[in-house]
């Protein structure tokens, strides 16, 4: 317990500048619109647009503050000199950039939730139980932006899984992407299978995926978009996490060298 | 704990970096691991720490072969630039403290008053001498039953390297560590190495106990490393 603490404090102090940096420009991208809006005497025209857009954003956030934290870690690779398991060290970066995902996440929504208390009148809002309605939402995008994540390490290790080869060294990026292009091609031509797709869409639950807005006379309507979402997909996309997790673990412990 | 590598190979790309090397280490011996840059020092120390695998053959520390999670038994001090910007020097010795179960702080602290190094000061403010410095505090702050140098000395002035060399005897302990040190300076090492080994171009081409050397054929181990890397060269040349 005290290693993970060692690696959550450390895997902080790497990265703390960047969430800093994030939510200064979160502030400064909705400061922007509210700006515009009081010298237009025009209240609710850009900042609620902004509000769903930077939280919709937010998928791209973890994968990214992984990848700096891996970019950073990945000049000299000696975070592998640690006694610790590469699964440990890993959920270190993982679960700090989730925290962070979810601090800036929860900024958003707030200034969201400010401005619908300040303009209730304006807002006609189709759901009734608003908290989990945007909780769900929240933790949706974490979770989507946690399977990117998981694929962009797997990119990763198998990136510097390639550096040992002095031939293929100057290549490695072109490995990646036609990697890429290959398991996108199996995943399309999978989807395309009718029995699959029969199988996977079978038993469904409704979740909140999104929101839209629609401006008319009456004011702005929310809409958190429901959907059915099919439970053996989510099963299947848990399945693809964890191999990818277990796989980028081995190749960081038997194929990654310093 | 012994280190042994059997008909150990390693190759990037068409270029061996070390050529079916065989070598044991001995518990509480100091062994100096000489040559040339390229030589391959490096890579035998990285191979022992698990931080690079080998092409064939095998590495073992104690009895275990080497994988990654070596690193608990292997105190590894590197040539690289192993610091993380933003970090203080407290900030480094207490991550290495929270990884590292044989790690003392106490130690430390002793090593950092006498490394004279400030525990509030950012580690991107220091020199490339201090950084080593606090390399060296890390590496010797450990119980580790096997320690290995990569450059201690690169960077370092003259009178500092004197004041490490000291610290290195006074805080190793003879009875239950094995230290390996790379290097190219041969003259500051000397008077610490109980065997000499020297690798050219992946090949270990030579083994000497130091006493031996000195005793029987008068020798100083720059003048035998010089001597054997020469005799090398001559015989590559034709």
């Amino acid at each position: 317990m005290l290693a993970f603490q060692g690696l959550l404090k450390k895997d902080f102090h790497i990265s703390k500048n960047w969430f800093f940096l994030w939510i200064g420009f979160l502030a400064l991208f909705l400061i922007l619109p509210f700006a515009l809006e009081v010298y237009f005497h025009q209240p609710l025209s850009f900042l609620p647009i902004a509000v769903i857009m930077l939280l919709g954003f937010h998928v791209f956030f973890l994968p990214g503050m992984l990848l700096s934290m891996l970019r950073l870690e990945g000049k000299t690779q000696l975070w592998l000199y640690n006694p610790q398991n590469s699964k440990l060290l890993i959920l270190s970066k993982i679960v700090i950039s989730i925290a962070y995902q979810l601090i800036a996440q929860l900024f958003i929504t707030c200034v969201g939730l400010v401005i619908y208390l300040f303009f209730k009148d304006l807002f006609i809002l189709d759901k009734a139980d608003l908290f989990i309605e945007l909780t769900t939402l929240n933790a949706g995008l974490v979770l989507i932006s946690l399977y990117f994540s998981l694929w962009c390490f797997f990119y990763w290790t198998v990136y510097h899984s390639l550096g040992k080869y002095p031939k293929m060294k100057n290549w490695r990026w072109l490995f990646v992407f036609v990697l890429f292009i290959l398991l996108s091609l199996i995943s399309s031509f999978l989807e395309s299978i009718d029995v699959l797709q029969d199988i996977l869409t079978k038993w469904k639950i409704p979740v909140i995926m999104g929101a839209s807005f629609k401006y008319s006379h009456a004011g702005y309507t929310l809409g958190l978009n429901t959907m059915n979402l099919p439970v053996l997909t989510l099963v299947l996309y848990v399945a693809i996490s964890v191999g990818l997790f277990v796989i980028s673990c081995l190749l960081l412990d038997r194929k990654v060298e310093v | 704990m012994a280190v042994k590598l059997s008909n150990v190979s390693k190759k990037y790309g068409k270029e061996f970096s070390l050529k079916n090397v065989s070598l044991t280490f001995e518990t509480g011996k100091i062994y100096g691991l000489l040559g040339p840059n390229g030589s391959g020092k490096s890579t035998t120390l990285k191979m022992i720490a698990g931080l690079v695998y080998p092409n064939s053959g095998k590495v073992e520390v104690g009895n275990e072969e080497v994988s990654r999670k070596i690193s608990k038994n292997v105190a590894y001090l590197t040539e690289l630039d192993m610091f993380y910007p933003g970090f203080t020097v407290a900030n480094m010795v207490d991550y290495y403290a929270t990884q590292f179960t044989d790690f003392d702080s106490v130690k430390a602290e002793e090593l950092l008053k006498e490394m004279k190094l400030e525990r509030e000061k950012k580690i991107k403010q220091l020199s490339k001498g201090t950084r080593g410095r606090l390399k060296l505090v890390l590496a010797l702050s450990r119980n580790a039953p096997v320690l290995l140098l990569d450059e201690p000395f690169s960077g370092l002035d003259p009178m500092v390297r004197d004041s490490i060399v000291k610290s290195l005897l006074s805080y190793i302990n003879f009875d239950l560590q094995t230290m390996i040190i790379a290097t190219h300076e041969i003259d500051e090492i000397e008077p610490l190495l109980d065997e000499a080994i020297v690798i050219f171009h992946g090949n270990i081409i030579g083994q000497k106990n130091v006493e031996e050397l000195r005793e029987e054929e008068g020798l100083s181990v720059l003048d035998w490393f010089k001597d054997t890397a020469k005799n090398m060269e001559a015989k590559m040349n034709g």
